[in-house]
């Protein structure tokens, strides 16, 4: 008898296991190529203020625990932020460190207590891809899109999965009509609405058909509205991506599902790339070496970036000099730079005996006009300009058909105002210039070593 | 003996060569920020980092002083009023430097760089208004002794500071227009240029920066373009010609299209895009005579071309059958 029992019991066991094989036979097959690509995955932001913030401020400090964004990492110039109570909208101008970022206008009473939270929207829309593992006629396709267990339709981001945000019906873009496949319009049902289980938001797109397998399709989620990318999740951790479930199914015509895979989505910060570009305005001098040819004469006097020396000066030929200027500055503004003499020459810058500047052939020239200075009869000390690669100077050595426009340098101790010598009124890349100086005395200039101070400014506009 | 001459010419040449490349040593300075905009209240501090380096290769030996300037001309130029620091100046402005004090003379070492902390704190009693200073790095002089007669260069490099004292968080900006035209008004010329030359003048107590744009309507009507105006500073009492940004790159404002025509131009814009908006409008057209004239020969042309000859052979047998 005994061996009778053991004998039905070891049956029995055999059939439970093949029954068990069978079942396993029958069950769903697994889609393949199943793909959740999101128009952008970047996580949303959710922040609190700070303590310590006033109205009327446009500096935002953020808290740096206890709520699910902790530092500005993933904020960026342009976001638009909503504070939740009051639901004002704010503009991220720029992002100051890493708990403290500006905004376009200011802070309203309302939203600039301690702790008060604010979020930054991000929504995308999804486009699930699939290819299909057997011929189900008459069946839907449906995707499951991980929601949050609470205020997962209120439009902000959630911690724990995307927001609904009214998605409608037509928010929703079956795949286009294939064999075996007449798509009707798709349909949209929030987490725990029906038909659809809590957790998860669906998106269905029902055919009629006999279906078919190896079929490749593609459904479009989101249209005027699209769900809202989640918050970091908690214990998040800046660079790491939170990744979240997305379910597809193949559906019968009586809502069993057939075929499935589950999917993972990603989201994760955005990079910030900063780099800072210094606004500066460099300004130098360069000595010149004799023989160069300058302003149309050949030079004389080999200059120094400090110092003009022209020697021994001759009576009956000039004595050309010149130094070269340069200026660069990425200011939009640009710049200027003026010129002006502390005094005319005189023997040990005494002020006392003193070479004149020049008059010109014409007896026109002055520091603020300029005249041809070509005839050595004519004597003093004056300058001209020779244009390298300035956007604009004053004058030039050779306008106006002449061979040496000349000026005067403006002199100070005549209470003469400095005058611009070469500007531009935007952005500069190394502009030059030569500043040619000449000199000649005449026969009863008293002998003696004559000096003076010209200095040369660089000013940005403003 | 020729390798010899050969190498000998060789040498001689490149030292010729060499020689007249010879360039003095170079030395500048280089500033930043370059200009710094401030709206303060008064009895409060604000604390600017400017950084200055000695690009050349020599020390030097220079001075820090904030100078009161007013603007001149209609393109951003300054003129400071003095270049002595003023006690009235030192109320305003001190260097948290321990080192450095403003006025006095500080070396800064060649290829080297120096960051001059300025502190600006209004005094609670003053007055509210613009106030525009120039934060100027002057040289010093070395009482150097040249061997002969010649000049000495000293160099001196600026950055202007604008600051606006106010109890009010949004400080009164006032505007005129003071110019707006096209140039030229016809355009005759084919693919010539029409330049707009706008100047706007500050008629209140602040600074500010004009934030509008240039829109150019074909017969009064369909866009066709818009210029964006370059947010310049334009400071109480002065005026400026605005320029145009295309693409955050400065530019002139002008236009031009292939389509003939009549077209308006209409500029608008706010005082730092608060206060009420300014509006004004102009016109002109483009009419390139190139290419009317090249259809007026190409009609003239057509019609002087010889006609080629026709016999009418119906009227010649109709006039057989008559006869």
């Amino acid at each position: 008898m005994k061996k009778a029992v053991r004998r039905g019991a070891g049956l029995l066991l055999l059939l439970i296991l093949f029954h068990l094989i069978r079942a396993r036979d029958l069950g769903s097959a697994n889609l393949t190529s199943v793909k959740d690509t999101l128009e952008t995955s970047r996580l949303s932001f959710h922040a609190a203020n700070a303590s310590g913030l006033t109205a009327g401020s446009s500096v935002i400090q953020i808290q740096t625990s206890g709520y699910p964004s902790t530092s500005t990492a993933n904020l960026f110039p342009g976001d638009t932020i909503k504070y939740l109570t009051s639901s004002n909208t704010y503009t991220v101008d720029q992002i100051i460190d890493s708990d403290e970022f500006s905004i376009t206008s200011t802070l309203a009473s309302a939203d600039a207590s301690a702790n008060a939270e604010f979020v930054v929207i991000r929504t995308a829309t999804h486009t699930v891809t699939l290819t299909t593992a057997s011929a189900i006629p008459n069946g839907a396709i449906r995707v499951r899109i991980k929601a949050a267990s609470t205020n997962f339709n209120d439009g902000n981001p959630d911690q724990d999965g995307f927001d609904f945000n009214s998605m409608t019906d037509s928010d929703v873009t079956c795949p286009a009509d294939t064999t075996g496949f007449d798509f009707v319009t798709g349909t949209a049902t929030v987490s725990g609405g029906t038909g659809c289980p809590s957790g998860y938001h669906c998106f269905e797109c029902r055919y009629s058909g006999t279906g078919a397998a190896s079929t490749s399709l593609s459904i479009t989620i989101g249209g005027t509205n699209e769900l809202v990318n989640p918050a970091p999740a908690s214990g998040h951790t800046a660079g790491t991506a939170d990744t979240y479930s997305v379910i597809v199914e193949n559906l019968d015509a009586n809502d069993n599902v057939v075929d499935s895979t589950t999917a993972k989505v990603a989201v994760i910060e955005s990079v910030r790339v900063t780099a800072t570009v210094e606004p500066r305005i460099e300004f130098s001098i360069a000595g010149v070496a004799s023989g160069n040819s300058v302003c149309g004469n050949t030079l004389d006097v080999t200059t120094t970036a400090t110092a003009v020396p022209f020697g021994s000066v001759a009576i009956s030929s000039f004595t050309d000099a010149a130094q070269q200027l340069t200026v660069a500055t990425n200011a939009t503004g640009g710049y200027v730079v003026t010129a002006i003499e502390d005094d005319q020459l005189s023997i040990g810058g005494d002020h006392s005996v003193e070479i004149p500047d020049t008059p010109g052939d014409n007896s026109t020239a002055s520091h603020t006009t300029s005249d041809e200075w070509a005839n050595t009869s004519t004597k003093g000390f004056g300058y001209s300009l020779q244009n390298i690669s300035a956007s604009s100077v004053a004058f030039s050595y050779n306008e106006s058909s002449r061979t040496f426009s000349a000026k005067q340098f403006a002199d100070a101790a005549n209470s003469e105002s400095p005058q611009t010598i070469f500007s531009s009124s935007t952005v500069a890349n190394s502009e030059q210039v030569y500043v040619c100086y000449r000199l000649i005395v005449s026969a009863t200039q008293q002998a003696g070593e004559y000096e003076n101070q010209i200095t040369y400014r660089a000013t940005a506009t403003f | 003996m020729k390798r010899i001459i050969l190498m000998g010419l060789v040498l001689g040449l490149s030292l010729r060569f060499s020689l007249s490349r010879v360039e003095a040593q170079t030395w500048g300075l280089s500033l930043w920020p370059l200009l710094l905009e401030v709206t303060i209240q008064p009895g409060k501090s604000l604390t600017q980092a400017y950084w200055l380096i000695n690009q050349g290769g020599r020390d030097l030996y220079l001075t820090a002083v904030v100078v009161p300037f007013r603007p001149e001309g209609d393109q951003g130029q300054l003129r400071p009023l003095t270049l002595e620091l003023d006690p009235e100046v030192k109320k305003l402005f001190r260097l948290t430097n321990s080192q450095i004090q403003l006025g006095q003379s500080f070396k800064l070492a060649a290829n080297s760089r120096q960051q001059l902390v300025l502190k600006i704190t209004p005094p609670a009693t003053q007055p509210e208004g613009d106030y525009y200073y120039l934060f100027l790095i002057k040289q010093a002089e070395e009482g150097e002794f040249l061997p002969a007669s010649g000049g000495q260069s000293l160099i001196q490099i600026g950055s202007p500071i604008l600051i606006t004292v106010t109890r009010s968080a949004q400080p009164l900006k006032q505007a005129a227009i003071s110019q707006f035209r096209a140039q030229p008004r016809w355009a005759k010329r084919w693919q010539q240029p029409i330049q707009f030359q706008l100047r706007v003048k500050n008629i209140g107590p602040h600074f500010f920066k004009p934030e509008g744009e240039i829109t150019i309507l074909y017969w009064g009507r369909w866009p066709k373009a818009t210029l964006t105006l370059r947010p310049d500073n334009i400071l109480a009492d002065s005026q400026r010609l605005i320029g145009c940004l295309k693409e955050d790159r400065p530019q002139p404002c002008q236009f031009w299209s292939w389509w003939p025509g009549y077209y308006q131009a209409r500029v608008e814009f706010r005082p730092d895009g608060q206060a009420e908006s300014l509006q004004v409008t102009t016109d002109f057209f483009l009419l390139p005579l190139e290419p009317f004239l090249g259809l007026i020969l190409i009609l003239g042309l057509i019609k002087i071309r010889p006609r080629p000859l026709k016999l009418n052979l119906t009227k010649i047998g109709l006039k057989l059958n008559n006869n």
